[in-house]
C-alpha cells in the first residue's frame, strides 16, 4: 500500500513537470490536416467522386476513352502524376461542358494523393 | 490556467483515504468516451482493445463504416493499490497528430463502497505523438520543439449510485495541447455527464456526453474562425456485457478518437449528418498478484 504522503509527493512532482512541459504554441496548419480530409481512402470515399465526375457514361469507363476509372486498378495506371496533372494542376479534367470538380472534391483528391492514394 | 489546475488538483489530494469494499458504481474504468470513477483493484491487470469504425454516412460503400477505422487503441493498465492505477497505451490518433502513446494515472480519492456519500477520482493523462516530422513549417506535425508532440488531460470525476441498478457521474476536464492551429486555444475546458443502468446480471446500458466550455469547441459557438472546422459535442450510447473476466462494450458515438487528449477538443463529426460510428471495447482482466 502506498502511503498518502508518497502519493502527495508524486502528485506534486507531476504538477511541477506539467508546469514546465506546457507550451502555448500555434501554427497556421495545412488543409489536409483538417479531420474532414484526413484518412481519405479510395473505397467508398474518393471512389464516389471519381464515379460521379470521371467514370461517367461516355468517359473513363468501358474503354470509351483511355483509362477505366471505375476500379482502383484501372485508376492506378494514372496515379499519382497523370491524374494530378490533369485534374488538379491543369484542371482540364473533367472537360469543359461536364460538371467540374468542386472545391471540396479538389481538396479531398489533393489530400488523398498527398497521403499516397490508399485504396482502403 | 496552469496555476488554477494545479491548485485544484493539489487541494483535492488532501482528502483522507480510508474504508472497506462494497459495490461499484461502474463495471469498467471507462464509460464510453469518459473515464468512470472506478479504478482497478490492487494486483489486477487490464488489457484493453478499443476500436472506432468509420462514419455511418459511408453507407453500403464502406459497410456503414465497418471497412474503415478512425481510431484503434491497445493498452495495458495495472492496479498498484485499490485506489491507484497506471496504464500505457498506443492509439492511432484521430486528429492531425497521429501514432499516440498515452500514459495514464488514475487515483480514487473517495468511494461509496467505503461509506462515503459520493465517489471521487482524479485522472491524469499525458499523450505524445510519435509520428514523423512534417517538412512543412505550416503543419502541426512540423514539431519545431519536441514538446509540441505532447498534450495532457487532467480530470476530476465525481459519481453517485442512485439505486442498485443506476449510477451517474459528472466530470470536469482540462485538456492542454502544446501545439494547435491559429485561432484555436491550447487549453480546452469541458464538463461531462455519464450514466450506467444495469438491465440484468450481465447487461447494462451506458451513455456519456462531454460539453466543451471555451474556445472554438464551445457549445453553440456561432463565431467560428474560417480556417477551423465546426466542432460538435462528443456523445456516446452503448451496451456493456460483463462475462466475468471480460467486459465487452458496443457503442455508437460521434467522437472519432479514444483518449481524452484526442477527442475532447477534436470532435468535428455530428450525429445529424451520419457522422457517428460503431465502436467496441474489449477489456480482459488478469489477477497477476
Amino acid at each position: 500500500m502506498i502511503k498518502s504522503s508518497n502519493l502527495l509527493l508524486l502528485l506534486g512532482l507531476s504538477l511541477l513537470l506539467f508546469n514546465i512541459s506546457c507550451l502555448t504554441d500555434q501554427v497556421e496548419g495545412d488543409a489536409c490536416e483538417d479531420e474532414a480530409y484526413q484518412g481519405r481512402v479510395y473505397t467508398g470515399d474518393i471512389q464516389i467522386i471519381i464515379n460521379n465526375k470521371c467514370a461517367t457514361a461516355g468517359c473513363h469507363i468501358n474503354n470509351n476513352v483511355p483509362g477505366n476509372f471505375d476500379t482502383y486498378a484501372g485508376l492506378l495506371d494514372y496515379l499519382p502524376n497523370g491524374f494530378r496533372e490533369r485534374s488538379l494542376d491543369a484542371m482540364d479534367m473533367p472537360p469543359v461542358g461536364l460538371p467540374p470538380l468542386d472545391e471540396d472534391e479538389l481538396k479531398a483528391l489533393r489530400c488523398w494523393l498527398d497521403s499516397g492514394h490508399p485504396e482502403n | 490556467m496552469k496555476f488554477l489546475l494545479s491548485t485544484l488538483l493539489f487541494s483535492l489530494s488532501f482528502v483522507i483515504l480510508q474504508g472497506q469494499s462494497a459495490s461499484k458504481l461502474f463495471n469498467d474504468t471507462r464509460v464510453i468516451n469518459s473515464h468512470s470513477v472506478e479504478v482497478l483493484d490492487k494486483g489486477h491487470m487490464d488489457i484493453r482493445i478499443g476500436h472506432r469504425f468509420g462514419d455511418m454516412s459511408g453507407k453500403w460503400s464502406t459497410l456503414y463504416g465497418l471497412e474503415n477505422a478512425t481510431d484503434v487503441y491497445i493498452g495495458g493498465e495495472y492496479g498498484i493499490s485499490d485506489k491507484l492505477m497506471v496504464g500505457v497505451s498506443r492509439s492511432k490518433g484521430s486528429s492531425s497528430l497521429k501514432m499516440l502513446v498515452n500514459g495514464l494515472v488514475k487515483w480514487n480519492l473517495l468511494h461509496e463502497k467505503n461509506n462515503k456519500p459520493v465517489s471521487l477520482t482524479l485522472v491524469g493523462l499525458a499523450t505524445a505523438s510519435t509520428m514523423e516530422k512534417s517538412s512543412s513549417p505550416f503543419s502541426l506535425s512540423y514539431f519545431e520543439n519536441p514538446l509540441q508532440r505532447f498534450s495532457y488531460c487532467g480530470q476530476a470525476v465525481i459519481g453517485k449510485k442512485v439505486n442498485a441498478k443506476t449510477s451517474f457521474q459528472g466530470n470536469f476536464s482540462v485538456v492542454h495541447r502544446n501545439i494547435v492551429k491559429v485561432g484555436d486555444v491550447n487549453t480546452t475546458i469541458s464538463a461531462g455527464l455519464a450514466t450506467r443502468i444495469q438491465l440484468n446480471k450481465a447487461l447494462a446500458i451506458i451513455g456519456d456526453v462531454n460539453l466543451p466550455l471555451n474556445g472554438p469547441q464551445r457549445m453553440f459557438n456561432t463565431g467560428q474562425p474560417a480556417d477551423l472546422p465546426q466542432y460538435y459535442i462528443p456523445f456516446g450510447l452503448g451496451v456493456e456485457l460483463g462475462t466475468g473476466g471480460h467486459i465487452f462494450q458496443i457503442n455508437l458515438t460521434n467522437a472519432r478518437g479514444i483518449p481524452q487528449t484526442d477527442y475532447l477538443a477534436n470532435t468535428t463529426s455530428t450525429w445529424i449528418d451520419g457522422g457517428f460510428r460503431l465502436g467496441f471495447t474489449i477489456s480482459r482482466l488478469f489477477k497477476v498478484r
